[in-house]
């Protein structure tokens, strides 16, 4: 299979934050959802990828090259939208265009300028001047303008309103559609992946705790609902967590099967959602 | 290379003009009224040396360095573009505040003393050594790297001071005589050209010394 991104074994400290022996693989023609709470690991990831920062180990190839051998190459067909886009602050979103078009090979104008009405983007406006949104839609405009292989977005919908999150959405599934295309697309907003991504990477305290296709994981994990005899020690081992309340008891299983033969009808066995699962696997157990 | 450049010129190109422009018009006006030839090389070395730093300070500003390593160039090329742009500036700056000096109403240097060779040269060699240390130290530490250099040349300052009421002002004469005792000793040895090809050969080794080292720093630099 060719992966439009590989990471294998990667490691970085810096503080009391450490990356721990971080591997996973994006298949080519795929999304994937790069989850995980807040200071988790995700921007590390994608600014190692980018060479932003350096690493301590592993290695990471996108689109068939290493990541530090063959940078140039790499970067003229990677499309990039970091968390907060770090364009010039006082140019006009014409003359960034114009800055940064010459750098890439496979730029296309008329795809920029089309884009660029699409999204209503104000070319004579500073950059500076405009709102979270229309900031994303341009990094995403020029993005998406040098026709780059595998896009890497950093948290693109944090600050966005829902109807502009579900056209780039839907963007994103457009640009996939060209076999070959790929992206990579971390966020804390995990509704947007069940939409849209092929594959989600959980990754919390710096290591990875699960990377699959995302209809297995949707399909493995429950979240049981029951009385407070579902944490009785015979049974806390079914659970990787769970919510106490004064109403009874949420746990997150990955034995649906297991808990309803045990339970029948005193329990709920409901499909987990992305978010549920990030929830309990991160927050472990509690007070609900 | 070319890309990187038109970038930062399109980039600054309000600083480039303003500050750029300004800056060669004012020292050039205040050199028309010395008749110290020492200001020319010593002072606007150094002032033309951190123009070009001020403009990449800017950078810092706008925090938009991680975007342009983000582009497709290595770190090497983007700081490779940013030395020629740097001596660029430096010699058009040095170029027009030297040609301000002599053609202002009422100039006190003369053009032939402004424009010799040996004065073109300790010009450029003094712009050579405030922007070679000034760059890595920059690289390193930002905006603060300008400060800790400024603040460092005030110490030696400082120190010398206390060393000349020590030692006696004729001592530290003769130290100081020394630098072009050197040179005028090589000059004779080697005779003029060989010598100003040496000096000059001296100043492009300091100048990729800088580079290495401030390379060094860039490499171990994240964002």
């Amino acid at each position: 299979m060719e992966y439009a991104l590989e990471i294998r074994n990667l490691s970085k400290s810096y503080g009391d934050f450490r990356l721990k022996d971080v591997s996973f693989s994006l298949p080519r023609g795929y999304i994937m959802g790069l989850i995980g709470p807040n200071g988790a690991g995700k921007t590390t990831i994608i600014k190692l990828v980018l060479n932003l920062i350096r690493r301590d180990g592993g290695e990471i190839r996108a689109l068939g090259f290493d990541n530090l051998a063959d940078e140039v190459e790499i970067k003229s067909r990677i499309g990039f939208v970091h968390d907060t886009p770090f364009f010039y602050e006082h140019l006009t979103l014409a003359n960034v265009r114009k800055t940064v078009a010459p750098f890439y090979r496979d730029w296309d104008d008329a795809l920029f300028r089309r884009l660029a009405d699409e999204f209503r983007l104000p070319l004579g406006k500073r950059f500076k001047k405009l709102s979270r949104g229309t900031k994303m839609k341009f990094a995403l405009a020029v993005a998406l303008s040098h026709k780059a292989d595998l896009l890497i977005l950093d948290e693109p919908t944090s600050g966005l309103d829902p109807v502009f999150r579900r056209e780039l959405l839907q963007k994103l599934s457009a640009f996939i559609q060209d076999e070959g295309k790929s992206v990579l697309f971390s966020t804390h907003i995990t509704s947007d992946l069940e939409r849209i991504a092929d594959f989600i990477t959980f990754i919390r305290g710096g290591e990875i705790v699960f990377s699959s296709p995302r209809d297995q994981i949707l399909g493995a994990w429950a979240v049981v609902k029951g009385g407070p005899e579902l944490l009785a020690a015979e049974h806390r081992a079914l659970f990787k967590g769970h919510r106490q309340g004064a109403y009874g008891v949420q746990a997150l299983t990955a034995a649906a099967g297991e808990v309803h033969r045990r339970f029948g009808r005193d329990a709920v066995v409901e499909t987990a959602t992305l978010e549920e699962i990030m929830f309990y696997m991160t927050k472990g157990n509690g007070h609900a | 290379m070319i890309k990187l450049i038109r970038k930062d010129l399109i980039l600054h190109k309000k600083f480039v003009l303003g500050v750029g422009i300004l800056y060669p018009l004012y020292l050039g006006f205040m050199g028309s009224r010395v008749d110290n030839l020492a200001m020319l090389p010593v002072l606007g070395g150094f002032l033309y040396a951190i123009v070009p730093l001020i403009l990449f300070g800017r950078e810092d500003k706008f925090k938009s360095e991680a975007f342009g390593l983000s582009l497709p160039v290595t770190r090497r090329e983007y700081l490779r573009a940013r030395f020629l742009l740097s001596w660029g500036l430096m010699f058009l700056m040095y170029a027009m505040g030297s040609l301000l000096m002599v053609a202002v109403p009422g100039a006190r240097l003369a053009a032939a003393t402004v424009f010799s060779p040996k004065m073109i040269l300790l010009s450029l060699a003094f712009m050579a050594v405030y922007f070679g240390f000034l760059m890595p130290l920059f690289i390193r530490f930002g905006q603060v790297g300008m400060l800790v250099f400024i603040v460092a040349l005030q110490l030696i300052g400082v120190l010398l001071m206390v060393f000349r009421s020590a030692v006696g002002v004729t001592t530290v004469k003769k130290l100081f005589r020394l630098i072009p005792d050197g040179v005028a000793a090589v000059q004779s040895s080697l005779g003029a050209v060989p010598a100003f090809l040496a000096l000059l050969a001296l100043l492009a080794l300091l100048t990729y010394a800088s580079f290495e080292l401030s390379a060094a720093f860039l490499r171990r630099k994240e964002f």
